[in-house]
């Protein structure tokens, strides 16, 4: 057998305030990899891990339908035969073999694998992946929390509508700065479920794909909706959404137990092997549950309820400055 | 955070439960196999020497789980071989990882393949990965 890489390329990714030590045998993959091989400097940097990738050449099929498994510190994510990642979370390592149309696929990289990367293995090098929108407002970031189908997307895209910058719609990757937490974006595009068309007209002009969960939905760059793409601010407050009846906008003070409990219950359970990784997530939880945060209840359109937020948060600072 | 006090579905299945366990003997090394699916246990042990004792000191710990939700269909067998984790795929949804250093067998066997094809095509390539050394550079 020959080792593959011996006579490879070595370059270095910034993904969310970590960096990922690239080894592969396929000189195509760093320009496919561009957006991420410049980053702040190494003082930034919370943690490493490498990544060792495997290009098979000639005609082969593109990637289909992820399919995860995991036990122990390994994890596998295998996007058909020719396209299989494993994670080593214990040694901060992710080995793969891609096929060539894959190792040419920003789309593929930007979107699903990267962001998957960082969600795997961050917790074992100090970012943690959080279920969670991120908007900056004049520098600050705001977070949306809410579970699945609380309207996290739809409210980010009438954010950015209404003047936010975007870091992201879904999930948000939390880490330590000199200063305390630094909140990191991965993905460029928002996921609008179809209805949303019904809210954001311009979504008729794009096609609707299956998302990575097997959803129908709009994928649509952030950008679309104006406001910039961020690439990291520093948290300030939290928004828990809260779907509720029709004409509804409240807002409710809730405390750290409450907030650490909501955010708990979302992160997946790692094995007692991985208990250094857990620890310092709880550590990064328990530190998010001291920003001020609230419940807001609404039962209102996206643009509305984004005003609503964007005049609360004002009102918020006001008397803080007051 | 344990899998009892998480809302987080299982999704990677990391927590299925293993109720069967034995220790079989490979040459003169035993390894310990904890499994949900005693028929799994029942094909490797016939393939190797079954061993009675399941107090003896083992020198592998294996664990299979028999996942029925994998995707089915195709038998191409590929093995991703790299310091210290060798991985063995067969179809699209079988996938079991070796780790040499710390002697651990992990995996998932789609439900399309029998006890008898896992111990005829992945039983060998699995012990021949745990023979080989943990410094392999990556190899495909």
């Amino acid at each position: 057998m020959t080792d593959v890489l011996a006579h490879g390329y070595r370059f270095n990714l910034h993904l969310a305030g970590t960096v990922c030590e690239v080894e592969t045998n396929y000189h195509g993959l760093e320009f496919t990899l561009r957006d991420w091989t410049v980053g702040g400097g190494e003082a930034d940097v919370t943690g490493k891990f490498a990544m060792q990738i495997v290009v098979s050449a000639g005609p082969a099929p593109r990637s289909e339908h992820p399919h995860f498994r995991g036990l122990n510190h390994v994890v596998v994510a295998s996007f058909g035969h020719a396209n299989v990642f494993v994670f080593d979370l214990l040694r901060r390592r992710l080995v793969a073999k891609v096929s060539e149309g894959v190792a040419c696929d920003p789309m593929f990289w930007n979107e699903q694998l990267l962001p998957i990367a960082v969600g795997v293995l961050g917790s074992t090098v100090g970012v943690i992946p959080v279920h969670c929108a991120c908007l900056c407002l004049d520098g600050e970031g705001v977070l949306v929390a809410g579970v699945s189908g609380a309207g996290k997307s739809t409210l980010s895209a009438a954010l950015v509508q209404a003047g936010l910058d975007y870091v992201s719609d879904d999930w948000t990757y939390i880490g330590w700065d000199d200063d305390g937490l630094l909140a990191h974006g991965l993905c460029q595009r928002i996921k609008l479920l179809p209805d949303a068309v019904s809210h954001f007209p311009l979504l008729a002009e794009h096609s609707l794909i299956t998302a990575l969960n097997g959803e129908l939905a709009y994928e649509v760059p952030a950008d679309t909706f104006g406001g910039d793409l961020v690439r990291s601010c520093v948290p300030l407050c939290c928004v828990f959404l809260d779907r509720s009846t029709p004409f509804t906008s409240s807002f409710t003070r809730m405390n750290a137990e409450q907030v650490c409990l909501s955010f708990q219950s979302s992160v997946e359970p790692l094995p007692s092997l991985l208990a250094d990784a857990a620890r310092a997530r709880s550590e990064i939880i328990e530190q998010l549950a001291c920003l001020p945060c609230w419940t807001f209840r609404y039962g209102c359109a996206p643009q509305f309820a984004a005003e609503e937020i964007l005049s609360f948060l004002s009102r918020q600072k006001q008397e803080l400055t007051a | 955070m344990s899998p009892e006090t998480s809302h987080v579905p299982d999704l990677l299945r990391r927590f299925v439960a293993t109720p069967n366990s034995s220790v079989f003997r490979i040459g003169s090394t035993y390894a310990r196999l904890k499994t949900n699916d005693p028929t799994l246990a029942d094909a490797i042990q016939s393939a190797t020497v079954c061993q009675e004792n399941s107090d003896a000191q083992t020198d592998s710990d294996w664990k299979l789980i028999r996942d029925e939700q994998a995707p089915c269909g195709g038998r191409e067998v590929s093995v991703l071989l790299a310091a210290p984790i060798g991985t063995v795929l067969l179809g699209p949804g079988t996938v079991i990882a070796v780790d040499r250093e710390r002697h651990e067998v992990l995996g998932f066997i789609a439900p399309d393949i029998s006890g008898e094809e896992f111990a005829a095509i992945a039983l060998p390539l699995i012990l021949s990965l745990l023979d080989s050394t943990p410094n392999t550079p990556l190899t495909e």
